[in-house]
């Protein structure tokens, strides 16, 4: 009885085994995917890189295409290499594809001879995406006729705008404007008129026993504190000014080797500017160092900026920042 | 037969055991934390972090255990209305109000107090946290 028990389960199990074993052929018709290799919120004047992959069995690929809703800035489209992994982990590009073009929203790009590519197509965010949606949808054909397409999900493009490697210096180019995403010196605000848009004024000195340093002032904050810095004349903002130190804008770094966050990396969006509260913050910050950062509410609360730090000097500072208008 | 029974025996008195071990002998109070029966509420430690979260203080704050005092001088510039606090303290005592979160702490005449309770609930101190503001530059 048992013997007959265990030659059932060995046939059941020789069964199984035969059934896993068919031969699998694979695909056979065209096919295709996406991956985003982007990250971060999608700001104006940014690429939006994605690998678009496609294979075809028993035949050659065409032509790849991008059909983007709003045609791209120049240098959006396909990039004719497809990349593998170097032993150091660099790509290493390998042409198979030729004549990569961008007409409007349309790339595309014509293969040399291949089967089976990765293509990456880069979209350069234009000016007129600003607060919109966008949406690519990628296609490719096959020289036996067969196409195939991948709908991007849409893109959501930030309203914010961003500035990078703005230069201020201490009694000298040293008034900044969150607006305009810029720094002036007395004699241009002067002579721009421009005192009623200047929201922080940067300022450096050495204070003993005190952690003074690199300072961001607003015109109208308290006596004391700007004691040492000159105010233009017509200049009485008084800006809502927070420092961070663990909030670390990727979109913001100049120097990724010498920019080292504290805290991790984070990219700061839209919707950060429309739900940060200052509260009972004050209108100036003392002791900025590199890779630091500050919220910044405008006077007319309408204003709003995250600035960093990216580089310091005794008397100056680089700042990047991104703006947003409520 | 005898190894089945055997094995029975010992998965029985595993799940006894692990039944046992998780019934504690102190109540839970309404945050989940043990009562326990320990008497000691000392503050060890306290800070305040700024809106960078590092500490305003110029130097470690001066804990009195004695006189219930935490007396301490934070940076010139420092944002008085909006600290968080934070604070060590004895095994199983707990803080009243709870800390970490966002306080205003710019009224240096009425100084805010803090009530380090201890682990059987019974024994209570409280703290005023004394501060000064380092003196403006010369």
């Amino acid at each position: 009885m048992r013997s007959v028990y265990y030659m059932s389960m060995l046939l059941l199990a020789l069964g199984a085994a035969w059934s896993s074993c068919e031969k699998d052929d694979g695909p056979k018709a065209l096919r295709n995917d996406m991956i985003k290799k982007t990250d971060g919120p999608n700001l104006v004047g940014n690429e939006i890189e994605f690998a678009y992959v496609m294979a075809v069995p028993g035949s050659k690929l065409d032509a790849a295409y991008a059909e983007a809703s709003i045609a791209g800035a120049a240098g959006t489209g396909f990039d004719p290499n497809s990349y593998h992994t170097g032993s150091t982990g660099q790509d290493i590009g390998v042409p198979v594809a030729t004549d990569c073009t961008t007409e409007g929203g349309r790339s595309q790009a014509v293969f040399i001879d291949t089967l089976a590519a990765t293509l990456r197509y880069r979209y350069v965010v234009p000016e007129e995406a600003r607060g919109r949606s966008v949406s690519i949808v990628f296609s490719c054909k096959a020289k036996n006729g067969e196409t195939v397409s991948y709908r991007v999900p849409d893109q959501k493009i930030a309203r914010m705008y961003m500035r990078k490697g703005i230069r201020v210096t201490s009694d000298d180019r040293c008034y900044i404007s969150i607006r305009n995403m810029a720094a002036y010196t007395l004699e241009e605000v002067r002579s721009q008129g421009l005192a009623g848009e200047i929201d922080l004024i940067y300022h450096y000195r050495k204070v003993a026993g005190i952690d003074y340093g690199h300072v961001l002032l607003s015109p109208g904050t308290e006596a004391e504190y700007l004691e040492g810095a000159v105010v233009p004349e017509g200049a009485t903002h008084v800006s809502k000014v927070e420092k961070q130190v663990y909030t670390f804008d990727r979109h913001l770094v100049i120097d990724a080797k010498n920019e080292v966050s504290a805290g991790g990396y984070s990219f700061i969006d839209d919707i950060d500017f429309e739900t940060y509260n200052p509260g009972p913050a004050l209108s100036f910050v003392l002791n900025m160092a590199k890779c630091e950062s500050v919220w910044v509410v405008g006077a007319d609360g309408k204003h709003r900026a995250f600035l960093q730090v990216n580089s310091v000097t005794n008397g100056g500072m680089t700042i990047s920042m991104k703006s947003y208008a409520m | 037969m005898k190894i089945y029974g055997n094995s029975v025996r010992v998965i029985l008195l595993s799940l006894l055991a692990l039944v046992w071990s998780g019934c504690s002998e102190y109540p839970m109070d309404d945050d989940g934390l043990l009562i326990t029966d320990r008497e000691e509420c000392d503050m060890t430690s306290f800070d305040l972090l700024g809106s960078d979260h590092r500490t305003v203080f110029v130097k470690a704050p001066v804990i009195d255990n004695e006189a219930l005092t935490v007396t301490g001088t934070v940076k010139y510039g420092t944002n008085l209305a909006k600290l968080k606090p934070r604070c060590g303290h004895s095994i199983d005592a707990l803080i009243t109000p709870k800390m970490g979160a966002w306080t205003d702490f710019s009224n240096l005449d009425a100084p805010l107090k803090y009530t380090v309770v201890s682990g059987n609930r019974q024994v209570r101190k409280t703290y005023s946290i004394i501060l000064t503001v380092q003196a403006k530059p010369q």
